[in-house]
C-alpha cells in the first residue's frame, strides 16, 4: 500500500482547466437571461476545475490507498465480506438495465419486471416466506419496513394502542432498536446467555400482552443458532405477537434451513451480504423483506404483480405490473421502486449458483468459522464452547496481562496484509475478535491467516510494543479521532 | 462452483481438526424439523456465458433511451455520464470495500467522501454534508424527523408542490413518528406563500419545500425562507434535480436550514430508479443532529494528514435505541460516482451544464406552446421540466408516442391534483436534441388531431 499525502483535487485547480464538454446541440438561443430571475441565479459554485487526466489520477492514487476483498481476507464478522463475481458487475452495467427511467410505461419494462417478478420467487423459496418486496435500500431500511409490516397489521386488527413493544436481545445489531423506534414502537431490551441467545427466562417475563414482535438474528451476533427457536415462537405465537428476522446472518443456513420454517413471519435480507453484491465502501445496499401470507397486504407500494385483466396473454413477461394502490399498503418507502442495479447482480449469483450448489454456501461458510475457530482457541479465548455456525468470536481477555487489547491485534493484522475482524461487537463478550471468513475463502488462505494470528499472539506476549505501535505499514497510523469531533472539519473551505 | 475453492479433501482434513465427520454433524445446533429435504427451487445452476446470454436478452425486452427518445423527469434524469466514472467506481479496492470503520486501510473511500461532503455542501450553500442517504425521499423524511422529533415539534408544514411521490414517503414515516403533517396550497403552480403564513405556528417543527417543484417551476425561495424565519420555524429545501444549481441560487444562500433530495443526477444513469443517491446538508448548527455517517478531517498519531468517520456517538451501532437516524449502511458507491462526476464537469462544466438543460426546455416550451390540444397552465420561470396537459385523454396519448417510439411519464398528475386532468411533467435535458424535440411536436400533433 502507498503512504497518504493528502492533496485534494481543489488544491489544483485552476479555472482554465477543464474535464468535460458539453454534447453537440442545434439549439443555439439563450434562454436563460430572459427566463431566470437575475437575483435567482449564482456566481460561483465552488468546485474545483481540472482536467480529466488529473481525476484519473487522483482517484486510482486513492484507491492504492484503500483495502477491498481482492486485496486479501476481509473476515469482518456480521458483514459476509465474500467476493464479488465480476459477471456481476458487467451485467448490471449494460444499456438495458442502465438506460430506462422508472417512470416509463409497464409495457416498456419488461424484461425489468420480469427479473423483479423471478427474484422475488427465488427469495421466497430460499427463505420460505409468501412474498417479497425488493424495494428497501438497505438491512437497516428493511428493518424499518418490517416493523412498519408488524405495525400495520396490529392497526389493522384493532391493536395498534395495546401492541406498542418489541422484545430484542440484549446482543442484536444496533440498527434493530433504532428500526423499531422508527416504526414507532418503543423497545423491550432481554438478557442473553453467554452464547448470545435468548435468556428464556427473560424472553417470559418480558413476554406481555403488549408485545408486538420480537426481532431475532439467526444465528445470533456470537455466530451461534437459537437452539430454542421452536419454543420462541410457539411462546410468541400463543401471546400474539409477531417473529421478525435478521437476515444479516443467512449466509449460515442459506439452502440448509429456512427463517420461515423456523416460524418468522417477517424477514430482511442483505443482499450486500449474503447474495454476493458489493458493499461498495457502504452501500449501496438492498434489504428485500419477506413476509408470510396474513401479512402481504401491508407490504410497501407499489408491487409487481401478474395482471389478472389479461390473463389471454400467455407470457408471464406481458403481463406484469406495477400497482400502487394496495389499500393496505404501509405506503411508499421511498423515491423508486428498488435498487434496482442491485437486484440485478443477486439474480445473476443465483442463476450461477443454482439449487445444488446454494447449500454449499452455508456449508462452507460454517465449515471455515469452525476451522478457524479450532485452531486458534488456544491462542486466544474462546467463551462459546462447542461448534459455532458461519463466523466464530475469540476473545483477546487473555492477553489483557500483556496490556494487550483486540483493537490492538485488529490493527497488527493489518501490517500483515490483513482486513482485521469485527472488534468489540457483539457486545456480550470481552475483548471480541469477531471472524467470518465466509465460503469464498480457502484452506490455504485460512491457514496462512491462522499462522500470522498465531505469530501475533506470540508476539504479544513478547514484545506487545509491536501491536500498540501497529499499524506501521500502512498508509497512515492510528488515528485521533478526539480531535476529529472537536476540532471538526468535515468540508473543505 | 467457481466461487468455493475448498476441495473435498480439503473439507476432510478441517472435519478432522473440528472434530466432526459430516456436514450433518457440523450442522447439529439446527434442530433436524428445520433441515431442508430438498434444496429451495431456484432452478439449475448456469455458466457464466449463459447467465450473460439470458440477462443481455431480459434487458433488450426493456425499451431504453436507445431504442426510443425520453421525455420523462420527475424523479431521475438522463444525463451524460463520462466513461471515468464508470472506470472509477470499477476499481475492486472502491467497490468491494466494507463501510470504513478502520482509517488505516480506507483513505481512499474517506478521502474520496470528505471530497464528495465539500462539493455538496458548495452546491448547497450548506456549512456541512453527511456521507449519503438512501434516496431523495427517504433524505426529505430524515430532514423531517430531524426537525419534528429533534425539537419535539410534531407538525411538519409540507408544500402540497413536493413530488407526489416525496409526499407519499414523507406521510409514511411521519405516521409511526406521531408527526402531524399539513399540506401548504399551491398558487398558479407554486407555493401559495399566505396560504403557508397562515399554517405557521410554534408547534410547526419544520417546512418542507421542493424547487424546481413537482410541476419543474423554481419557487421563490427567498420569501419562503423570509415567512418561514418571521414565525421561527426550520426550513427544508428538497432538490431532486441538483443540476439545477449550476445556476440556480443554492437555498443555503437565502439561510435555509437543511437541503436534502436526490443526487441520481450527478453520474447516474437512471437504472430504473436505483441505486440513486440521497444527500443532506446542513448548517453548522445541526451537524450533531445529522442523520448518518460523516467524515472528518484530522491527524494520525505521526502527525500525518488523514480522514476518519466522525461524530459517531449519534449513530445506531453507539447510541441503539437513540440513535438520530436507524440508517447504517448508505449510499457510498453512488457518492463516489457522484464525486468523480463533479470533479470531472467541474464548476465551469456545471455551469454550462445547467444553461444547456434551460436552453433545451425553454426550446421546447416556445414550440409546445402554440399546439393545439396542449395546455401550459402555468408560465413561470422554470428548469428543465415543465407542465402540460393534453385535450385528449393521456393513455391516448401515451399510446400514441410510444409507438413513434417516444417516452413521456406514466404519471398523469390528474391523479395526484384534482384541479388537474390529463396532464404530465415534460422534461428536456441535454440529451435530446432539437429534431427530437421537433419530432415530440409532430407527434403530439398528430395524436391530438
Ligand atoms: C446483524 C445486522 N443487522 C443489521 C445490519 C444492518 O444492515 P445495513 O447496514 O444494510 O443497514 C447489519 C449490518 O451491519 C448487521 O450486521
Amino acid at each position: 500500500m502507498s503512504t497518504l499525502k493528502v492533496e485534494l483535487l481543489y488544491e489544483r485547480s485552476n479555472a482554465e482547466k477543464e474535464g468535460y464538454t458539453l454534447p453537440y446541440t442545434e439549439i443555439e438561443e439563450d434562454y436563460v437571461m430572459d427566463t431566470i430571475p437575475k437575483q435567482w441565479q449564482r456566481d460561483k459554485i465552488g468546485l474545483p476545475s481540472v482536467t480529466e487526466t488529473e481525476v484519473a489520477r487522483h482517484f486510482y492514487n486513492l484507491a492504492l490507498l484503500n483495502y477491498g476483498v481482492e486485496n486479501g481476507m476481509y473476515p469482518l464478522g456480521s458483514c459476509t465480506m465474500k467476493y464479488n463475481p465480476k459477471m456481476n458487475e458487467e451485467i448490471a452495467s449494460l444499456n438495458g438495465f442502465q438506460k430506462v427511467h422508472p417512470l416509463q410505461m409497464d409495457d416498456t419494462l419488461a424484461g425489468n419486471l420480469f427479473l423483479m417478478y423471478d427474484l422475488e420467487d427465488m427469495l421466497c423459496a430460499i427463505n420460505g416466506m409468501d412474498a417479497f418486496t425488493l424495494a428497501p435500500a438497505a438491512g437497516a431500511h428493511g428493518e424499518y419496513v418490517g416493523m412498519s409490516i408488524i405495525r400495520a397489521y396490529f392497526k389493522d386488527r384493532g391493536e395498534s394502542n395495546t401492541r406498542t413493544k418489541i422484545l430484542i436481545p440484549e446482543s442484536a445489531h444496533g440498527t434493530n432498536p433504532a428500526s423499531a423506534i422508527s416504526a414507532g414502537f418503543s423497545v423491550v431490551e432481554i438478557k442473553s446467555t453467554k452464547t448470545g441467545e435468548v435468556d428464556m427466562d427473560s424472553l417470559k417475563a418480558n413476554l406481555t400482552p403488549e408485545v408486538a414482535g420480537i426481532m431475532l438474528t439467526n444465528p445470533n451476533t456470537a455466530g451461534m443458532f437459537e437452539k430454542n427457536i421452536k419454543e420462541i415462537a410457539d411462546l410468541l405465537h400463543r401471546n400474539g405477537s409477531l417473529l421478525y428476522y435478521d437476515g444479516a446472518n443467512l449466509n449460515a443456513i442459506i439452502g440448509y434451513a429456512r427463517p420461515g420454517d423456523m416460524g418468522f413471519d417477517v424477514v430482511h435480507l442483505n443482499l450486500h451480504k449474503t447474495f454476493s453484491t458489493p458493499h461498495g465502501g457502504g452501500g449501496p445496499g438492498s434489504g428485500p423483506v419477506g413476509v408470510k401470507e396474513r401479512l402481504i397486504p401491508y407490504l410497501p407500494n407499489p408491487r409487481v404483480i401478474l395482471n389478472e385483466v389479461n390473463k389471454h396473454n400467455e407470457e408471464v413477461e406481458d403481463r406484469l405490473i406495477r400497482k400502487d394502490d394496495f389499500k393496505k399498503s404501509i405506503g411508499r418507502i421511498r423515491l423508486t421502486d428498488s435498487s434496482f442495479g442491485v437486484l440485478v447482480k443477486t439474480y445473476a449469483y443465483l442463476l450461477t449458483l443454482g439449487e445444488n450448489n446454494i447449500k454449499n454456501v452455508a456449508v462452507n461458510s460454517v465449515l471455515n468459522a469452525n476451522y478457524v475457530r479450532v485452531m486458534l482457541k488456544d491462542d486466544l479465548k474462546c467463551y462459546i464452547d462447542g461448534i459455532c455456525m458461519h463466523e466464530c468470536v475469540l476473545s483477546a481477555k487473555p492477553l489483557e496481562k500483556y496490556g494487550i487489547t483486540a483493537l490492538d491485534i485488529a490493527k497488527r493484522l493489518m501490517d500483515y496484509g490483513y482486513h482485521p475482524p469485527t472488534n468489540y461487537f457483539p457486545l456480550i463478550i470481552p475483548e471480541a475478535l469477531m471472524i467470518e471468513p465466509t465460503e469464498t475463502e480457502s484452506k490455504e488462505d485460512l491457514d496462512k491467516f491462522i499462522e500470522t494470528m498465531k505469530i501475533i499472539v506470540q508476539e504479544a506476549k513478547d514484545n506487545p510494543k509491536l501491536l500498540k505501535d501497529a499499524p506501521t505499514k500502512t498508509p497512515i497510523r492510528r488515528t485521533n479521532d478526539v480531535k476529529a469531533a472537536k476540532d471538526l472539519n468535515v468540508a473543505w473551505k | 462452483m467457481r466461487f468455493i475453492p475448498n476441495t473435498l479433501e480439503d473439507r476432510e482434513k478441517m472435519f478432522q481438526k473440528i472434530g466432526v465427520s459430516t456436514v450433518e454433524e457440523l450442522f447439529s445446533c439446527i434442530p433436524e424439523e428445520f433441515v431442508l429435504k430438498e434444496p429451495p427451487c431456484i432452478g439449475e445452476e448456469m455458466p457464466e456465458a449463459n447467465v450473460m446470454e439470458y440477462l443481455a436478452g431480459l434487458s433488450e425486452q426493456n425499451v431504453t433511451f436507445s431504442d426510443a427518445t425520453s421525455f420523462i423527469g420527475e424523479i431521475a434524469w438522463h444525463h451524460y455520464v463520462p466513461s471515468i466514472v464508470r472506470a472509477t467506481m470499477s476499481l475492486p479496492s472502491f467497490y468491494t470495500a466494507y463501510t470504513p470503520y478502520q482509517p488505516e486501510l480506507s483513505q481512499g473511500t474517506l478521502e474520496a467522501v470528505y471530497e464528495f461532503q465539500s462539493y455538496m455542501a458548495s452546491i448547497t450553500g450548506m456549512d456541512a454534508s453527511n456521507a449519503s442517504l438512501y434516496d431523495g425521499a427517504s433524505a426529505a423524511a430524515e430532514a423531517m424527523i430531524m426537525l419534528c422529533v429533534g425539537k419535539k415539534k410534531l407538525k411538519a408544514a409540507i408544500s402540497s408542490l413536493l413530488h407526489p411521490y416525496v409526499k407519499e414517503v414523507l406521510y409514511t414515516y411521519a405516521g409511526p413518528r406521531k408527526i402531524s403533517i399539513v399540506e401548504i396550497r399551491s398558487s398558479e403552480g407554486s407555493l401559495d406563500e399566505e396560504n403557508l403564513d397562515e399554517n405557521l405556528d410554534s408547534d410547526v417543527g419544520c417546512v418542507i419545500v421542493q424547487s424546481p417543484n413537482a410541476f419543474g417551476i423554481i419557487e421563490d425561495m427567498e420569501n419562503i425562507q423570509r415567512i418561514s424565519q418571521e414565525k421561527k420555524v426550520s426550513t427544508v429545501a428538497v432538490v431532486l434535480e441538483p443540476t439545477s444549481l449550476g445556476i440556480l441560487k443554492p437555498p443555503g444562500d437565502y439561510g435555509f436550514d437543511v437541503v436534502c433530495g436526490e443526487a441520481q443526477s450527478f453520474g447516474m444513469y437512471p437504472q430504473f430508479g436505483g441505486p440513486g443517491l440521497g444527500f443532506i446538508c446542513v448548517t453548522k448548527k445541526l451537524i450533531r443532529k445529522i442523520p448518518g455517517r460523516i467524515v472528518g478531517r484530522t491527524e494520525d498519531i505521526d502527525g500525518n494528514d488523514c480522514f476518519v468517520m466522525t461524530l459517531r456517538a449519534r449513530e445506531q451501532d453507539i447510541r441503539r435505541d437513540k440513535a438520530t437516524s436507524n440508517i447504517c449502511t448508505n449510499n457510498a458507491l453512488c457518492a463516489l460516482q457522484a464525486t468523480v462526476y463533479l470533479s470531472t464537469i467541474g464548476e465551469k462544466g456545471l455551469r454550462e451544464l445547467a444553461k444547456r438543460n434551460i436552453n433545451h426546455a425553454n426550446f421546447a416550451f416556445n414550440e409546445l406552446n402554440d399546439v393545439q390540444g396542449i395546455n401550459i397552465p402555468y408560465k413561470k420561470p422554470f428548469f428543465n421540466e415543465f407542465l402540460v396537459t393534453f385535450d385528449k385523454p393521456i393513455e391516448e396519448i401515451q399510446k400514441a408516442l410510444m409507438d413513434k417510439n417516444i417516452l413521456i411519464s406514466k404519471n398523469d398528475f390528474g391523479r395526484y391534483y384534482p384541479f388537474l386532468k390529463n396532464a404530465c411533467v415534460l422534461c428536456f435535458t441535454e440529451m435530446v436534441s432539437k429534431e427530437d424535440i421537433l419530432n415530440l411536436k409532430e407527434a403530439l400533433k398528430e395524436a391530438l388531431q
